[in-house]
């Protein structure tokens, strides 16, 4: 990707949670990039370091419990995650955040016109409501301007989730950190929202980083993609490489565990991924719930070009064609 | 062909107070369910799936109509065991300050009034059957995973010896291959103890994997899906 292209870029980014004396690592050096007015998918299942990943790029998390290393840049401006005051020039006008847990994200004492308005001038009150109003309409809440004297706790997940990823869309960031956006909504919703994202990509130039497990959500989303295990990058590449000829097990597995329209038994992973803290030694942290394991496993893996643009961290797997006959 | 073991007959509910306005959930919600067989209901955010649910099991009355579980309407004491449901949120529906042999024998204690050694012993063999080493029992809820308290959750229900498995939206909030590894379970347990199930979601393909018949929920009514077949859309990969 040439450098003019990329938008977002981070580099070694570690996260460790501080527990006394001890530092957890729970996000081990990733280094991603978004391209400009593109979407970059970050899968992996819950507790992997996604949603993490994402805070520290905001700089949103709290110096008393984790320590965030490595670098963030925006448009080759150094973005300072460590500084909370000078992140103030960043958050909602440069980098937008959609939160996973839509309930959370709304002060349960403010209206939804209230969150709107927050911040702006008195002048623009008449613009924005009539934009809010707009987006509202058209991810299909019905009656907008009912809503705006309703508060958090009268509105369904779905209904709150796309009233905030209105919220920050009205903002007209550069880089939109969507994090698991989708995970409240029925299909027919889902639809309607990642069209909206898509029209706010082409329309508006909007980048977009977004976290999910849903891999239906990335493939028709994404056009990069980073798979997350234990904190780790451990495969990633175009979507068309990684989604369509999956390098590491732990991809191939999650794409071979999805239901398909069969009633064929589903072939699921065994086991569960490490917990936050869990000692997974130095080797491959994958290696306990692999079925290609070897010893060379247990030795440290790194991101590995494989084919070109298409990165993995497993020297064992060799694709698909292995799949079928190991 | 199977008995019919639930009967519902134009069901209605509707939220809200008269003075400030009703909603209607409901509006007249009929089906049957024959004994053995797995029912997927889908429909978008607010059509009143859950409604439904909380309704067949005793959580909630309607406002007219009836749901009969094997005659009984449901809610009633004879049935109110055999009825048992598996809520979306794992971490929401176990209190936390209870370890799992205590969340597990709970419906032990209060429907066949188990002693704390045959809880104990019924807890373990619950636990294996949904995959749990029965050395976990004396764990709390925050020391499991998300997949691993739903499989709690499972055998919590399966403990009350279930006819009747009320499964609202059990996979929406776990991750891809933890979703496989519960589709697969209740797959089993279905198969292995002859659930009749009602699998509330709103994922298409995991519906198609596990129901026999799916309906279709739309602005409180109800729609059957011919065929199954007739679902199918295209992969997108």
């Amino acid at each position: 990707m040439k450098k003019e292209d990329v938008i977002l870029q981070t580099e070694n980014l570690s996260v460790s949670m501080r527990a006394g004396k001890e530092r957890i690592p729970a996000v081990k050096d990733v280094t991603l990039s978004l391209k400009r007015k593109g979407c970059t998918g970050i899968i992996g299942e819950s507790g992997c370091g996604k949603s993490l990943t994402c805070q520290a790029v905001l700089g949103l998390l709290e110096p008393k419990k984790w320590t965030v290393t490595g670098k963030v840049f925006l448009e080759d401006e150094e973005v300072p995650i460590t500084d909370d005051r000078s992140m103030d020039r960043f958050r909602g006008k440069k980098l937008a955040f959609a939160a996973q847990n839509p309930m959370a994200a709304f002060d349960p004492r403010m209206t939804m016109g209230a969150h709107f308005l927050e911040g702006h001038s008195r002048r623009e009150w008449d613009a924005i409501r009539k934009d809010a109003g707009e987006r509202l309409a058209r991810m299909g809440i019905c009656e907008p301007e009912s809503l705006w004297n309703r508060y958090s706790f009268e509105l369904s997940g779905g209904q709150l989730q796309r009233v905030l990823i209105a919220l920050v869309l009205g903002l007209h960031p550069k880089v939109l950190l969507a994090d698991e956006p989708t995970t409240a909504l029925d299909q027919a919703t889902e639809e309607e929202l990642l069209r909206i994202l898509e029209d706010c990509q082409n329309q508006e130039g909007i980048s977009i980083l977004l976290v999910s497990h849903d891999l239906d959500v990335i493939s028709r989303m994404a056009d990069t993609v980073y798979v997350m295990y234990a904190g780790q990058i451990v495969e990633c590449g175009e979507k068309e490489a990684v989604l369509g000829n999956p390098l590491h097990p732990y991809t191939g597995g999650l794409m071979r565990s999805r239901p398909g329209f069969s009633k064929e038994r589903l072939k699921a992973m065994n086991g569960y991924p490490p917990r936050l803290g869990e000692s997974t030694g130095s080797g491959c942290a994958f290696a306990p719930r692999c079925p290609f394991a070897k010893e060379v496993c247990k030795g440290e893996q790194v991101l590995r070009e494989m084919t070109p643009g298409h990165f993995s961290r497993c020297s064992c797997f060799r694709g698909q064609g292995e799949e079928k006959h190991g | 062909m199977g008995e019919v073991l639930l009967e519902v007959d134009d069901v209605t509910r509707a939220y809200g107070s008269k003075r400030r306005g009703q909603k209607q959930i409901l509006r007249g919600v009929s089906f049957r369910l024959q004994e053995g067989k797995c029912l997927g209901l889908v429909g978008e955010s607010g059509c009143g799936k859950s409604t439904l649910c909380r309704i067949l099991a005793g959580l909630e009355k309607p406002d007219s109509g009836q749901a009969l579980f094997c005659r009984e309407p449901v809610g009633s004491k004879k049935v109110r065991g055999k009825i048992q449901m598996v809520f979306q949120n794992s971490l929401e529906a176990v209190n936390h300050h209870q370890n799992v042999l205590q969340i597990v024998s709970e419906p032990l204690k209060n429907l066949f009034h188990m002693n704390r050694e045959e809880c104990r012993k019924e807890t373990a063999r619950l636990l294996e059957m949904v995959g749990i080493a029965p050395e976990e029992m004396k764990k709390y809820p925050r020391q499991f995973s998300g997949g691993q308290l739903q499989r709690i959750c499972i055998a919590r229900a399966l403990g009350a010896k279930p006819e009747l498995l009320l499964l609202d939206e059990p996979l929406s909030s776990l991750d891809a291959s933890v979703q496989a590894q519960i589709l697969n379970l209740l797959s089993d347990l279905r198969n292995d103890l002859n659930l009749t199930c009602i699998l509330v979601s709103h994922d298409i393909r995991a519906v198609y994997y596990l129901s026999d018949e799916i309906l279709r929920m739309s602005e409180g009514t109800v729609k059957a899906i011919p065929s199954l077949d007739t679902i199918i859309r295209p992969e997108r990969f």
